[in-house]
């Protein structure tokens, strides 16, 4: 029960943030990219010296922070949908070609796996960025390749063990082919896992893509970010706590609630994940 | 035991070659080197020549790749392009700070964590127990660089307890040693909790129990001991990880690591030192890997047979 209630404010409170990110030019209530020198480093408005119209302050060129953090949302979540879903469908399809026709083509998918696990990824990324230029492009191709090794690995687990069920033995005798086997067969038995992982994934992208930004390799400095902000707001830190409290707060409250509700839905669907 | 120890090096010895040559590969589609190292200035196409003979650029890429080999074989992972100098021992100075920080970040973890899993899994509905699972939960929540700038405000800027970087004293190791360590506290105190209940249930457990012995003896003697063994593979594997995982924490830090020294050299365009730093790095973390694995077999005779 308790645990149902936690899942339902998480998804209460992520569906705000994806409303707010996604109506984010009505709801902000300035222009992110709007500067002005006057308003410069203002503390948030509970603070002596602050302002109702800039209710978290303003930075170090006086843009607002209230609708910098509206408008980053739409940065993260973006690029953590986009990265999973691609990631997710590339590792379901490298990870089932390996369980389904074992061989050869399991043992290089899965040696590429390990191989790719044996590097410590932050340090890839970062090398990938430098090499091919900060992009929203390169950011988003560089989380696919961190995420696509999780979906190969778990898909080809479970399609090795279903593929010996006798249900499948008796699709092929009875003339099926692979492909239907595989469709509508397998696959349907895969989905409440691969939701799982991609929600549990998702909080990990959105951690990622916030210190590749923090580095300054991630999305374009110019571009509202969380992470672009927290790197801004660490050379402020002494004289406008603000600059970098907001954007961590944003960033750990989202992956909190995906965290939870992913946690959740794994309860619901598909507990041996658990393991 | 020597068939798995044997297919593990192998595969050992293959990520390496992998990781140095995907490190090559990337490298090659980053630019021509002679440009940055000439960058703002003007030399004769003599000159030029003469630099792309030095550094090998001439050669054919196969003959790069194989020359790139063979020095990585004899301890040459190329020249720094900023300081003009071999790469490796200018990574290598650098060691000794970052391997300083993942222990303490590992200790703290550990310290921590193990205590804490042990008590949620004995005493779950106590208040201890629950705020240490929420600590745990929500560690795993917060990104370790706005963990490590929340953790300079508060005790370095606001309460004036520790310093807020560089590496001078104990002390200066503190807070990144929290931050690093606080997402593999987070997963080991989890990790343990689950591993104490899955061992708390065995039938030798519930003997031991019904034959009087005192909870303590239950719990360290018996319980612990089964338990322990995955929680010590996680354990060696978070210290791998935390030896390219301390890049966002140096940086924050301003620590004089590797992590560190990589970042510098990303944003020098320094390309050699960046590859010696990525390879160094790497055969680190894959040897202890290989390490917690030979470790795992050692703990776990199921796994030597496999």
């Amino acid at each position: 029960m308790r645990r149902n209630v936690g899942a339902l404010v998480a998804l209460t409170a992520l569906g705000l943030i994806v409303l707010a990110a996604v109506l984010a030019p009505e709801v902000a209530p300035f222009d992110p990219n709007a500067q002005d020198l006057n308003l410069r480093l203002r503390p948030p408005a509970w603070q002596g010296g602050g302002s109702r119209a800039h209710l978290l302050g303003n930075d170090h060129v006086g843009r607002d922070i209230l609708s910098r953090i509206i408008y980053g949302g739409r940065v993260s979540l973006t690029v953590g949908a986009l990265a999973v879903l691609c990631a997710g469908a590339f590792g379901t399809v490298l990870g089932f070609l390996a369980g389904y026709r074992g061989g050869l083509l399991d043992e290089i998918i899965m040696r590429a796996v390990d191989v790719q696990l044996s590097i410590p990824f932050i340090l890839l990324a970062i090398v990938i960025m430098a090499v091919f230029g900060v992009s929203l492009q390169n950011l988003i191709i560089v989380l696919i390749i961190y995420g696509w090794v999780v979906y190969a690995r778990l898909v080809r687990g479970q399609v090795l063990s279903l593929r010996e069920r006798d249900y499948v033995t008796a699709l092929r005798v009875l003339g099926a082919s692979h492909l239907r086997v595989m469709l509508r067969h397998i696959l349907p038995n895969l989905v409440s896992s691969i939701v799982v992982v991609a929600t549990l994934e998702t909080a990990n992208v959105i951690i990622l893509e916030s210190g590749l930004s923090f580095l300054g390799l991630g999305v374009d400095p110019r571009t509202p970010s969380w992470g672009t902000m927290l790197s801004d707001g660490r050379d402020y830190v002494t004289s406008a706590w603000w600059l970098a409290t907001f954007p961590g707060v944003a960033i750990t409250v989202t992956v909190l609630c995906i965290n939870v509700l992913g946690d959740w839905l794994r309860d619901r669907l598909d507990p041996r994940l658990r393991a | 035991m020597r068939t798995f120890l044997l297919r593990r090096l192998v595969f050992s010895a293959f990520a390496i070659w992998a990781v140095a040559t995907i490190v090559f590969g990337l490298l090659q589609l980053s630019g021509d080197p002679v440009a940055v190292i000439m960058a703002g200035s003007f030399g004769t196409p003599e000159y030029v020549a003469k630099l792309r003979r030095e550094l090998g650029l001439d050669l054919p890429i196969h003959e790069q790749y194989l020359r790139f080999l063979a020095g990585a074989l004899h301890g040459d992972l190329g020249r720094s392009l900023r300081w003009n100098q071999p790469a490796l021992p200018l990574v290598i100075e650098r060691l000794p700070a970052t391997f300083q920080l993942a222990l303490a970040a590992t200790l703290f973890a550990v310290a921590l964590a193990v205590p804490a899993g042990i008590l949620s899994a004995t005493r779950p509905r106590s208040l201890a127990s629950r705020s240490a699972m929420l600590l745990a939960f929500a560690g795993q929540c917060i990104p370790l660089f706005w963990l490590g700038i929340m953790l300079v405000l508060l005790l370095s800027v606001n309460l004036r307890l520790l310093p807020p970087g560089g590496r001078d004293g104990l002390d200066s190791l503190i807070l990144p040693a929290i931050t690093l360590g606080m997402y593999p506290m987070a997963r080991i105190a989890r990790l343990t909790r689950s591993s104490m209940l899955d061992v708390m249930t065995e039938p030798y457990v519930v003997t031991a129990r019904s034959k009087g012995l005192r909870e303590g003896i239950v719990l360290y003697r018996h319980a612990l001991k089964n338990a322990a063994i995955p929680i010590v593979t996680i354990i060696g594997l978070q210290l791998g990880s935390m030896l390219g995982g301390a890049v966002i924490t140096e940086t924050i830090f301003a620590w004089p690591g590797v992590g560190s020294l990589t970042i510098q050299a990303i944003y020098n365009r320094d390309l050699p030192l960046v590859q010696a730093a990525v390879v160094v790095v790497s055969v680190l973390f894959i040897v202890v890997n290989l390490a917690v694995d030979v470790t795992y077999a050692y703990l776990d005779p199921k796994i030597r047979y496999d």
